[in-house]
């Protein structure tokens, strides 16, 4: 198309056309490059990038400084845990996606249920409820054994307690992309197997998971980086044993006096780089081993029979939701709803005169929950309407303009995918502190998640965006219609419930975040899982538990609705 | 390899999809389900493989039983030895095409060396020697039904099971398939169950057909004969019947009565002569094929017997026209003239005739 006007009136009308493309690039720079850059730029000076201080001189001995011994175990431990847990995540995952997929297991959609189940409660809360249950001596599981004349041997204060929980509460992911996988497997693939004279074991190793391999090598990168870029969990039941993880040594570099934000930056540019390269790995190797199993002729799904092993594999699926979800409850509510924190059996645990529901009153009412939860639905809410937006106008300029910049745009914005939630928050901390309008407010929250949540809102936005012909665009303007009349009338009526599935999704995740806020927040602006924490680090374990009761039950009913209302099944819901 | 099924029963819940169904296979015959969508075919064919477990019946390849509802025998797929080509060629797209078609080797033990050389002779059977180290999800569909069928080839099966196999081809490799497909199978002396809702390639590669309907057999016989006398007009709409109408007996011709019947066409006052002899008040459906319907543009010597009709629409095909006319104060009727003659135009009047001999007096 020759556009006479846009020429005639020269200079002027090109920067017009250039400002969409300019106001997206200079937000995205903001939220993405400047605090990356200002991290990089941190751990290679010797002084604190704090306002008012003077520039520094070049150094690498912040980097030097990671290979003390603390800092090399750290690393070790990150390597370890994670790949022990993204074993452990993927065998949990894949199992339960294949029951509950391409099998005739009783009980079919709890076992799918069960597959996403934990994330209602999210690593922190996790972790927070297995320290209760498994710590060494006190925790739960270890009384209830002593109880019952065993030996008291649960320690989650472990690395293979790490392993244990992480591994737990990452399967869902595995879940989630190996199950839609499974799901639209051509069934016609193994039965030929079957007739070409396999057995089930060849059938099921040979054929159906080496079909799902990009499905599960893609589940496996996610999760190592999700599991090494983890916090909460090395956190909660790693430090208590001085078992550290990059994240967690990033986070007692910047709180224990005296702090070493320059080793801190370096030690989170490390963790960068590494989940840089796996992530560019992953789409490499997404990219090149892309399987088309799916036929165009509709085709039913014939479920396996397990026969005498139905009822095994619905326990073993049970004993999931028993290690992810309802142990855990059980044991927030022994210790919310309890007047004295200590039990000494398992009668105890179960008389009626030991509960009372003071502690679940007194955070009920507490000024700091009312705050925090206040707080967390006024970020959640924010960033899911800052983010919303800007995500449809990237979205809108990327796949509907041929406008210049398209590619850098769609490429930064899947930059924060690579980045960990811990070093975003470290990131926007060095860049914001000088502006005291921003940082101490619930707004730089509010960016920070826009920012972290970039790829997914992103992703989800122009997914539903390609949906949309545009040929159905087109023909409107065919008939007559304006450009912005055509985005009104056609394009925003048709992606709406897509913008909205998103926008909820950006408000749940944000809500579940507490890696991105830890570095951000002040007294004023905790959020609810920042009062959970700190709760915890002060070691009032019943409130913990009590405020833990209410987020979670704050985040199933949120992840319910959106499911329910608005289908939002986007991975990680 | 012969095979008998007998009484064979598959039911869904509640819904019978294959209905007290018997069949026999003779040794290196090529048998055609034929049938219309839902009827029950690719159920049978997942019971004789082993892939779906019928409620009742007996299923007997060679001398072995490999499914009998009442003794509790049911051989499972793998250890059956029947051949299956996929209605979507289930070509695994990890492998490539040689490991494809070594995989039922490899499933049966055979030495390695000895599955390079079957492989390399079975892909060159079907024409794909140089294919093998390809990987297989990026083969055109023709050559995805030639490596579904070496697979299966190179396992020896007892017998193949085909279903569908042409159907997502084009039609001009759908007919060059069709013809290698049937010599394969004779130079190999393959017994085959064939599967498709396609008449005029069931015509073309059958040994004997068998039409289903509802799960039940409506007729089994040679192509020819099945051609020449359908047994229903269901099998008769199904071989390419265009023109059927509900009609009823009215009188027989003839001094004796045995010279034909004449049947009145429901609701019209048109009355045809059919060769054969029906009871007088019975209900019976008018059959006649298009090319066997005379069009001749003026009036016929023998009027009683001609209809008048008009042309609705011509499509010219080349070596024939195929009409579709209104005969007057009556239904539809479609005809096929031979030869490459200019059509005649909408709206002409033309008189109709069909031999009493070419009409068929059928049941439903
Ligand atoms: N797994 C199943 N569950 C329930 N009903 C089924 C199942 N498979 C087939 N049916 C039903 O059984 C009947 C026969 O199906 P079948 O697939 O054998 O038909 P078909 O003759 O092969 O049809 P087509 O030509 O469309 O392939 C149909 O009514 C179908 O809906
Ligand atoms: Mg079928």
């Amino acid at each position: 198309m020759t556009d006479n006007r846009v020429n005639a009136s020269a200079p002027a009308a090109r920067v017009l056309q250039r400002l969409p493309l300019a106001a997206l690039a200079a937000i995205l720079v903001v939220l993405v490059v400047v605090p990356m850059g200002i991290l990089l730029y941190a751990s290679f000076v010797d002084v604190p990038p704090r306002p008012g201080s003077p520039p520094g001189d070049f150094t690498v001995d912040n980097y030097a400084a990671l290979l003390s011994a603390g800092n090399r175990a750290a690393m070790l431990n990150t390597l370890v845990i994670g790949l022990g847990a993204t074993l452990f995540a993927l065998v949990l995952g894949c199992g339960l996606a294949w029951l509950a997929a391409r099998t005739d297991v009783p009980f079919k959609s709890l076992v799918q249920t069960a597959g996403i189940m934990p994330l209602f409660l999210s690593s922190l809360v996790g972790a927070l409820a297995w320290s209760l249950l498994g710590s060494p001596e006190q925790g739960y599981l270890n009384i209830v054994l002593r109880d019952l004349g065993l030996p008291d041997f649960v320690n989650v204060y472990s690395i293979p307690g790490l392993i244990f929980v992480s591994g737990v509460y990452y399967a869902p992911y595995s879940f989630l992309l190996v199950y839609s996988s499974l799901s639209l497997l051509n069934p016609e693939l193994e039965e030929a197997a079957y007739v070409h004279g396999a057995r089930f074991r060849h059938v099921l190793g040979g054929i159906t998971f080496k079909l799902v391999t990009p499905a599960v090598l893609g589940a496996a990168t996610l999760t190592l980086v999700f599991i090494m870029e983890n916090f909460p969990i090395p956190q909660v039941l790693g430090s208590p044993e001085g078992i550290h993880t990059l994240p967690s040594q990033i986070y007692r570099l910047m709180a224990t006096a005296p702090s070493q934000p320059n080793q801190a930056s370096a030690a989170g540019a490390i963790l960068l780089v590494i989940t840089a390269v796996m992530v560019f790995v992953q789409r490499r190797v997404l990219a090149t081993r892309e399987f088309v199993t799916v036929t165009g002729k509709g085709f039913t799904p014939r479920p396996r029979e397990l026969g005498r092993w139905r009822w095994p594999a619905f326990a073993c699926a049970m004993l999931y939701v028993l290690a992810a979800v309802m142990l855990p409850l059980f044991a927030l509510v022994q210790s919310a709803f309890r007047a004295n924190p200590y039990t000494t059996g398992i009668a105890a645990m179960f008389r009626p005169e030991s509960f009372e529901t003071e502690v679940m009153a007194e955070t009920l009412e507490s000024e700091e929950l009312q705050q925090s939860l206040l707080n967390s639905i006024a970020v959640g809410a924010g960033a899911a309407f800052a983010g919303g937006l800007l995500y449809l106008a990237l979205a809108y300029y990327v796949h509907r303009t041929k406008e210049p910049g398209r590619r850098f745009l769609s490429y930064v914005a899947m930059w924060p995918a690579a980045v960990p939630a811990l070093v975003i928050g470290l990131g926007f901390l060095w860049t914001w502190t000088r502006f005291p309008i921003i940082y101490g407010t619930l707004a730089i929250l509010v960016l920070a998640f826009v920012g972290h949540l970039l790829p997914q809102g992103f992703q989800g936005i122009s997914s539903s965006l390609i949906q949309v012909h545009p040929d159905l665009e087109e023909s409107a303007r065919v008939c007559g219609a304006g450009k912005i009349r055509t985005v009104w009338e056609i394009l925003i009526p048709l992606v709406r419930t897509g913008v909205i599935a998103t926008m909820l999704l950006i408000f749940i995740l944000s809500m579940r975040e507490l890696s991105v806020a830890i570095f951000l927040f002040t007294s004023d602006t905790q959020v609810l899982s920042i009062s959970i924490y700190n709760a915890w680090e002060g070691g009032r374990l019943p409130p913990v538990a009590a405020m833990s009761l209410v987020y979670i039950a704050f985040l199933f009913v949120l992840t319910f609705v959106s499911r329910r209302w608005f289908g939002v099944t986007n991975r990680g819901v | 390899m012969e095979t008998k099924v007998r009484n064979l029963t598959v039911k869904f819940g509640g819904h019978v999809a294959v209905n007290d169904l018997s069949l026999d296979i003779a040794d290196g015959e090529m048998l055609v389900l034929l049938g219309p969508s839902g009827c029950g075919k690719t159920t049978t064919m997942r019971s004789i493989v082993g892939l779906q477990k019928p409620a009742a019946g007996t299923i007997t390849i060679g001398d072995e039983v490999v499914f009998d509802a009442r003794r509790g025998i049911n051989v499972p797929a793998n250890d059956r030895n029947i051949g299956m080509v996929f209605q979507s060629y289930a070509i695994w797209p990890h492998l490539t095409v040689a490991q494809n078609v070594a995989f039922p080797l490899r499933m049966q033990k055979v030495p390695k060396a000895e599955i390079r050389e079957r492989v390399a002779e079975v892909l060159a059977s079907v024409g794909l020697q140089d294919f093998g180290p390809r990987g297989a999800s990026r083969l055109s569909g023709g050559q995805m039904q030639r490596v579904a069928l070496a697979r299966s080839l190179a396992m020896r099966p007892r017998m193949l099971l085909l279903d569908e196999p042409l159907s997502n081809l084009d039609a001009k490799l759908r007919e060059r398939l069709r013809y290698e497909l049937r010599e394969l199978q004779q130079s190999l002396g393959m017994t085959a169950i064939y599967v498709t809702h396609d008449q005029s390639e069931a015509l073309a590669l059958a040994d004997r057909i068998a039409v289903m309907r509802d799960g039940v057999i409506e007729q089994l016989a040679g192509p020819v004969d099945m051609y020449r006398n359908p047994r229903t007009s269901f099998v008769a709409d199904f071989l390419g019947v265009d023109n059927i109408f509900a009609a009823r007996v009215t009188g027989h011709r003839g001094p004796d009565g045995s010279h034909g019947s004449v049947a009145r066409l429901d609701g019209s006052a048109i009355d045809i002569t059919a060769a054969a002899v029906k009871e007088v008040g019975s209900p019976a459906y008018v059959c006649i094929r298009p090319e066997d319907v005379v069009l001749t543009p003026s009036s016929p010597r023998r009027p009683e017997d001609a209809l008048a009709a008009t042309v609705v629409s011509a499509s010219f095909l080349g070596d024939r026209t195929r009409y579709h006319l209104a005969v007057e104060d009556g239904p539809s009727l479609f005809a096929v003239a031979p030869g490459a003659e200019d059509p005649l135009a909408p709206g002409a009047k033309v008189f109709t005739r069909v031999p009493p001999n070419k009409v068929q007096l059928l049941d439903d």
